[in-house]
């Protein structure tokens, strides 16, 4: 049986899962949902599926088996246990959800429904990070982390979800969701947070960060730090890892790696490819096989980098003291 | 234990030969010798040694099994005497001014069968026994790139800056990325070059050396090269390097700077130098001078009086503003 398909929310994102799903060529696209109704119907009309402006009359299609949601954050939540009490398998892009309590709903809905939910962290399906992953563990262990990320302002501040904290998560949920996420994925779990959220520059268009520190101490005993800023004038975009036996330097927008020992460097470069299709493949995968194959996200991977997003506003918001991330879900 | 002179106590021997031989436990340094005695006491007096004025004095009373030369470019040619008399020689580069004294000195070294070294040191890194290694998995050679861009900061009336003292940028400095070149890709045929001498005057009023130069080569193996040098560039621009471009790799030494990066397909490598290569340089030496055995010595004097033949017909090529047959 061809699984059935449709996307909800017809923006930039929407599009690319419609792309991915097409090509892998596995699933068949049914219908596409946005309360734009222009945008709903000039999608439908070009893939040649129905559309709906209703969440809920998309969601009563009767041969979806599959929902993708890529609308705005603030909709994940309520969309994925929807799509999950329906039956649907979700995959939910990032960030999981704004609150702690949010994701749990979600986790809850797919521990119900026994349907599958997956978070789209797609840079885990990316060479350059999977052989990062591999080379840390050449390299013994891991002493030191620094990432960085830095840009000029990335968000359409025109749009109103794009500028409160309420709706987006701020900087650091909606853009660092996936530092967080690659830095649990190549170096364990969290144990606590210490973070700096300053509004420098945007002020008077959004109520949230646009430059952030955060210092994140691992289970594993090492600590990290992320800089993060949507006020640069340049994009930087890199993780430094000091391992035991070489210090990994990681360009993830030019895939190239460099690993540094004593009397040698050497750089890599890994694939340019497409992390998005490879992470739609891998889902369609799952739910053809009945579980979430390596290395997709799951609902408490999302979970997990929501909580310590969550504890870096209260860390904030307490001078910098070390908060551990936790939430209501099994803790 | 090998009983060392030293001739000529300048910037290089005091530097970096003397500590480097007062550090061996095989090295006895029994006598120092430069025309300014001054020079050659001081050294003297720290290592308890005699010192010299005159090296044919130096000669006559001292036991040398072998001597070190470090002596200006125009100042070659006295080492037939040193080797008639059966001591070992280490040349720094570059090893005379012309081929005929050089040609003079390596018969003479040649009949007397002592051991001989000339301080090409970039040779003895082992970032250059990687490129060699490289090398003969790459295909071949085809394109050789190599720069020295060196400011000098030397007072006025410096040997260096007399052409006819110390030679030039090209036959004195640049010699080193020349005789890398011919290290790793083998012997020239051909030279061509254009130099430069329109700014040197600013810098040193009365100076004759090269303040620019590009020397084209052609490598018997068919392989082509160029080498750039300039010794006026007084910013951060300052380098030396070699780049060797192979059919499937391509090379970049680093000269003074030591490094060795291997460019692959999807991949960049570079080594950095385990060794000290003046150190090494003067242990193989000495090592050599004790057991007989040559073989290890990677710069003999034929071998750098083949690069001062590249330098020398550069210069030649320059004035004559024709390629050179060597």
């Amino acid at each position: 049986m061809v699984l059935g398909v449709g996307v909800v929310g017809c923006g930039g994102q929407g599009l690319a899962h419609i792309e991915r799903f097409l090509k892998d060529g596995r699933v068949r696209l049914l219908a596409v949902c946005d309360i734009d109704e222009a945008k709903a119907k000039e999608t439908a009309k070009r893939f040649n599926v129905e559309y709906y402006t209703s969440y809920e009359k998309f969601l009563e299609h009767p041969n979806l088996d599959i929902v993708s949601i890529a609308t705005p954050n603030y909709m994940h939540a309520s969309q994925t246990v929807a799509a999950l009490n329906a039956g649907k398998y979700v995959l939910c892009e990032k960030p999981m959800a704004l609150t702690v309590e949010d994701c749990d709903r979600m986790i809850e809905a797919s521990e119900k429904s026994s349907r599958l939910l997956a978070v789209g962290f797609q840079l885990r399906f990316k060479d350059v990070f999977q052989k990062t992953r591999s080379l840390i563990r050449e390299l013994d262990e891991p002493m030191n982390a620094y990432v960085l990320r830095l840009s000029p302002n990335p968000y359409d501040l025109n749009l109103e979800w794009r500028r409160g904290k309420s709706l987006t998560g701020g900087l650091i949920l909606s853009m660092n969701c996936h530092e967080i996420d690659m830095m649990r994925w190549l170096l364990g779990e969290i144990e606590y947070v210490k973070a700096d959220l300053k509004t420098m520059l945007y002020g008077n268009v959004i109520d949230y960060e646009d430059n952030a520190w955060l210092v994140l101490g691992f289970k594993r005993g090492l600590t990290a730090t992320l800089g993060s800023s949507m006020t640069a004038h340049t994009s930087i975009y890199e993780y430094t890892l000091i391992c035991r036996n070489g210090t990994i330097k990681l360009h993830p927008w030019e895939n190239k790696i460099s690993v540094f020992q004593e009397h040698t460097s050497k750089t890599i470069a890994t694939d340019k490819d497409d992390p998005l299709q490879k992470e739609i493949s891998c889902f369609i995968d799952s739910v053809e096989e009945g579980r979430l194959k390596q290395p997709l996200a799951s609902g408490v991977d999302g979970r997990a980098t929501t909580a310590v997003i969550k504890a870096a506003r209260e860390s904030s918001e307490k001078g910098g003291l070390a908060v551990k991330p936790r939430g209501g879900f099994k803790s | 234990m090998v009983n060392v002179g030293i001739i000529g106590c300048g910037g290089i021997m005091r530097g970096c030969h003397i500590p480097i031989l007062a550090k061996m436990s095989n090295v006895k340094l029994i006598a120092f010798c430069d025309v300014e005695i001054d020079r050659a006491k001081e050294s003297a007096q720290m290592y308890k040694a005699n010192a010299y004025a005159d090296y044919r004095e130096m000669l006559l009373r001292e036991k040398l099994d072998a001597v070190f030369i470090a002596v200006p470019p125009y100042a070659h040619g006295f080492e037939v005497e040193v080797v008639e008399k059966g001591v070992h020689v280490f040349v720094e580069k570059p090893v005379a001014l012309d081929l005929n004294t050089a040609r003079r000195v390596e018969k003479a070294i040649q009949r007397s069968g002592v051991v001989n070294s000339v301080g090409y040191m970039w040779r003895y890194l082992d970032t250059t026994d990687k490129a060699l290694e490289v090398l003969m998995e790459s295909g071949p050679v085809v394109l050789v790139e190599g720069h020295y861009v060196d400011p000098f900061w030397l007072p006025l009336g410096h040997w260096w800056l007399s052409k006819s003292k110390g030679g030039g940028q090209v036959v004195e400095q640049a010699t080193h990325v020349f005789d890398l070149a011919r290290f790793l890709t083998g012997d020239v045929e051909r030279v061509y070059a254009e130099f430069d001498y329109s700014l040197i005057g600013k810098y040193a009023p009365g100076s004759d050396v090269e303040d620019c130069s590009i020397t084209v080569l052609k490598f018997k193996s068919g392989a082509i090269g160029v080498i750039t040098a300039t010794c006026i560039s007084r910013n951060t621009y300052n380098f030396t390097d070699l780049k060797i471009l192979a059919e499937k790799t391509v090379l970049e030494h680093g000269g003074h700077r030591g490094f060795l990066r291997v460019y692959r397909h999807n991949s960049i490598e570079e080594h950095r130098p385990r060794v000290d290569p003046y150190a090494l340089e003067d242990e193989i030496f000495i090592e050599a001078v004790k057991k007989g055995d040559t073989s290890k010595i990677r710069s003999t004097y034929s071998d750098a009086v083949k690069t001062l033949e590249i330098t020398l017909a550069a210069n030649e090529s320059s004035r004559a503003h024709k390629p050179v047959e060597l």
